[in-house]
């Protein structure tokens, strides 16, 4: 007896001292963090090139992603950060959101955006040895437009022909003006690209396989795959851009465990690391040992509203939840203080946001958010909801919960796991509200998919007459100006429809030991690697 | 000692039955389990490849729509299944991955195409070192520190293995590996990697590196638990007369200990270090994410997520396969280590 007490003790005080421990390091970060505000931008399109001194050939970079790829193939839907660095892109976005000639020398309309002349690079080959010319272009995008299920299906739809005007310009016709065309072909392989340009000859020896043997252009060239394990890119010897890729290879490593991957980067494990959360991109950011890429993005984290169903097909309802977000609260209780709070569709520095769209955002005002509940119980409305989630979302359930409740809501949280999550909820219009985290770069395509009637990724059936024809004029238009206004017209008309309510940007970074130069990068965090090096001396 | 003749013909290892049993042999029990345990392994293997289909299907949530994505339109929803051919029926879809189990086909993953025996030989080895180092380790650590507590029980040793013991295994397992991170892959000190695992054959010293802290992880608990079971045994063997006997002769305490109480104490242990096997080789899955080491676990648990339900079949077929071989190992290794059980079989 006298043993069991002594050793229940002694267990009871580690276990005691540990837990102090752990309070203690948490409380510090936070009160540390509370103080810092909400993130700031960063380099979010990669260094500015010029200031980082001369480039060193050599070295290989290891490279944590915090999911593993699912496939190199661009008619498959996922998120690859290593498909960049296998094909390169046609086109390329420039931070003024215009697509430019990367891989391709040229895409021009003669026509006001009806015909395109996509113009190649003389000599490109891809890393087999086969020349990158029109006729590889053409069995491209002849993938995505005959099968369906490709995240560019829907892009590739608005060709209505194409053809060889020579073994170096490709020729489109398309079904209706899009002055937006070139950005498709610039896109991050996740929304769906026409620009990752595979090898005829390898679709040919791989087939359906193709996303397990890829073979591009890019700056690198693939090696090997072991899923979960690695991907092992080499240096193409042969690359279009003279004197580049600058590292001799890359090395793709899923980190799935947000702790983990963040100690990994720390310990120098892997040179860089694409972040998805605050929480590592808060800590990183006071890391003066470690640098830190980050551009908040359009759109961020937001809860869709169903216009089908009550409560929130009722805009006052609407307004009652975003008065009602008491977003000092959310950004201490889970984001370590840092929430980068988000009031409009676009992010602040764009062009096509007006400091009109966020003045006139509903501020947190709960006893005007009680005023409005009490008037839609007036007209007869029940204002009760259920809130649906995932899983990973638990904190965030109960904190709308308690912010419900304080207004006199009693509201359900349902958690599902992700596949559930998809199909059961999102994409059957299955809930009255529920959270997404969907960034985009440029607006179109992914404001049209967001707000446009019927757009895949309004899946709360926002729609407004209004708002469709200005977001087919933005796509439409080849002047800049038009497009501007267009697209600042959509960001008020949607801030005052409420269509979503947005409460956050997204978290998506890039974080880097110091040596490591010549980032380029979307803020979506997908990569153009030819210009990446190594300041360091080992090999 | 005669040993019984078994009733019935005997099947040697590779299934085929002997013409003229052979009266006798020392062998024969163990042939006889053998025998009993594949015919036991065939029905588990129906039973469990079946009800998974059957409870996978059930899950809420369509792999379709996790293969086409969170932009798909419900056209492409519908494509996608259709390619999978997830619009047959349940009982078809079953028959006819049987029929390619038999075949030696295993199909592929519906979401990135490699075929699931591929992944699978990928996956095993990783799992297979990081359980039997884990294990190997645990024994190292729980066999000396038992022994020594069951032969001065109460004393500094047993209190205080037994005191650091629970604290870890009361410990969640990721925090434990967090703990251990922080200590030696940054934090503290920065001499092994967090993440990163190395196989063995590209690099045995970058493996041993590679595979210390997930072990060390996995280990704690069960050597805290397999001390604590043997330490008890070894308490009550002492107490019989053929060890008082043996202190009678003058036999030293390590004789004692070592050749006279360790073998006939360590039956639970064997038990319960069998069925941790098959558990870890199946469920390494908070180590394998929190090192991020290509193994099983996290290939099964992707696959539920993902309900990718060809690379979830084959792994749960080889972890039934597993769990039964070791099971049969160790009725094999009671035969080995008790005399008793071979003439009772």
């Amino acid at each position: 007896m006298r043993l069991r007490c002594r050793a229940s003790r002694a267990v009871a005080a580690v276990a005691l001292a540990c837990c102090a421990v752990l309070l203690g390091a948490c409380g510090a970060a936070n009160r540390e963090a509370v103080s810092a505000g909400a993130l700031q931008a960063r380099d979010p399109y990669g260094a500015d090139l010029a200031t980082e001194g001369t480039p060193r050939r050599g070295g290989t970079l290891t490279l944590g992603m915090d999911r593993e790829v699912v496939s190199f193939d661009p008619t498959v839907q996922n998120s690859n950060m290593a498909a960049l660095a296998v094909y390169d892109s046609l086109l390329k976005v420039d931070p003024q959101g215009k697509a430019q000639p990367y891989l391709a020398q040229s895409m021009d309309s003669a026509d006001g955006g009806l015909t395109w002349r996509l113009g190649l690079r003389p000599g490109v080959q891809f890393t087999d040895g086969t020349a990158l010319d029109s006729a590889a272009v053409l069995v491209n995008v002849q993938r995505h437009i005959d099968k369906l299920s490709s995240p560019a299906h829907a892009f590739a739809s608005n060709i209505a022909s194409m053809r060889a005007v020579d073994p170096l310009t490709v020729e489109f016709v398309l079904k209706a003006p899009l002055g937006d065309f070139p950005v498709l072909f610039a896109q991050p392989i996740t929304y769906g690209s026409l620009g990752m340009i595979i090898s005829p000859a390898a679709l040919q020896q791989y087939g359906d396989d193709i996303g397990r043997h890829p073979v591009g252009a890019g700056p690198f060239r693939f090696v090997e795959w072991i899923p979960d394990s690695r991907i092992v890119l080499a240096r193409n010897e042969s690359y279009w851009q003279q004197g580049m890729p600058y590292l001799d290879g890359l090395e793709f490593r899923p980190l799935p465990d947000t702790e983990t991957r963040y100690a990994s980067i720390e310990n120098g494990d892997v040179d860089l690391v694409f972040g998805g959360y605050n929480q590592e991109l808060v800590r990183a950011s006071s890391n003066p040992g470690l640098r830190v890429y980050y551009g908040p993005g359009n759109a961020g984290e937001y809860l869709y509203f169903n216009f089908n169903k009550a409560p929130f097909d009722d805009r006052r309802m609407r307004e009652a939840l975003i008065r009602s977000l008491d977003l000092n609260a959310l950004a201490a209780s889970q984001y370590s203080g840092r929430l980068v709070p988000s009031t409009s569709l676009f992010t602040e520095d764009s062009p096509y946001h007006t400091q009109a769209a966020s003045d006139a955002w509903p501020k947190f005002d709960p006893e005007r958010a009680k005023q409005l509940i009490a008037e839609y119980k007036a007209s007869g409305g029940d204002p009760t909801f259920t809130f649906k989630t995932t899983q990973a979302r638990v904190p965030f359930g109960e904190f709308i919960q308690a912010q419900m409740a304080a207004v006199g809501i009693d509201m359900k949280v349902q958690f599902y796991d992700l596949a559930q999550f998809s199909s059961a909820v999102v994409q059957s219009n299955d809930f009255q509200l529920t959270t997404w985290v969907g960034a985009f770069d440029v607006p179109y395509p992914g404001a049209t998919r967001l707000l446009h009637t019927g757009g895949n990724t309004n899946y709360g059936d926002y729609s407004n007459p209004q708002v469709d024809a200005l977001l087919d004029e933005a796509a439409r238009t080849t002047d800049q100006a038009v497009r501007t206004h267009a697209y600042q017209q959509v960001e008020l008309l949607v801030g005052q429809d409420l269509s979503m309510a947005w409460f956050s940007r997204s978290y998506l970074s890039t974080i880097t030991r110091p040596e490591v130069k010549g980032i380029d990068r979307y803020p979506s965090r997908d990569m153009f690697f030819a210009t990446t090096w190594l300041d360091r001396n080992a090999n | 000692m005669t040993l019984t003749t078994p009733a019935g013909p005997a099947l040697t290892p590779a299934g085929g039955a002997s013409p003229a049993p052979k009266p006798g042999g020392r062998h024969r029990p163990a042939l006889r389990r053998i025998r009993k345990r594949l015919v036991h392994l065939l029905i588990v293997l129906l039973a469990v490849t079946f009800l998974s289909f059957v409870v996978v299907d059930l899950l809420p949530g369509d792999a379709a729509v996790v293969v086409a994505g969170d932009n798909a339109t419900p056209e492409q929803v519908q494509q996608v299944r259709e390619d999978l051919q997830l619009d047959r029926p349940l009982l078809v879809r079953y028959v006819d991955w049987l029929g390619g189990v038999v075949t030696g086909d295993l199909g592929s993953s519906f979401r990135t195409g490699q075929p699931v025996a591929e992944a699978l030989a990928q996956r095993i080895p990783v799992t297979f070192e990081i359980t039997i180092v884990a294990q190997l380790l645990a024994l190292l650590i729980a066999i000396p520190l038992a022994v020594y507590s069951a032969y001065r029980p109460g004393r500094l040793v047993d209190r205080a293995s037994m005191t650091i013991g629970f604290g870890a295994a009361a410990m969640p397992t990721f925090v434990f590996g967090m703990v251990l991170i922080v200590l030696f892959a940054g934090g503290v000190s920065s001499i092994l990697p967090a993440t990163g695992y190395v196989g063995f054959f590209e690099d045995p010293l970058g493996n041993l590196r590679s595979i210390i802290l997930p072990c060390l992880t996995l280990m704690i608990a069960e050597a805290a638990v397999y001390r604590q079971l043997l330490r008890s045994d070894m308490i009550s063997t002492l107490q019989e007369d053929f060890i008082l006997m043996a202190r009678s002769k003058g036999l030293s305490a390590r004789t004692i200990l070592l050749r006279h109480a360790l073998r006939p104490s360590s039956f639970s242990l064997i038990t319960l270090s069998g069925v941790n096997i098959g558990r870890l080789l199946g469920g390494t899955v908070i180590v394998e994410t929190l090192f991020a080491i290509p193994g099983l676990g996290q290939l099964i648990v992707q696959a539920v997520f993902n309900r990718d339900y060809m690379i979830l079949q084959g792994a749960l077929l080889f972890v039934a396969v597993a769990y039964v071989v070791i099971n049969m190992l160790i009725d094999l290794l009671y035969l080995a280590l008790d005399p008793r059980v071979r003439r009772d079989a």
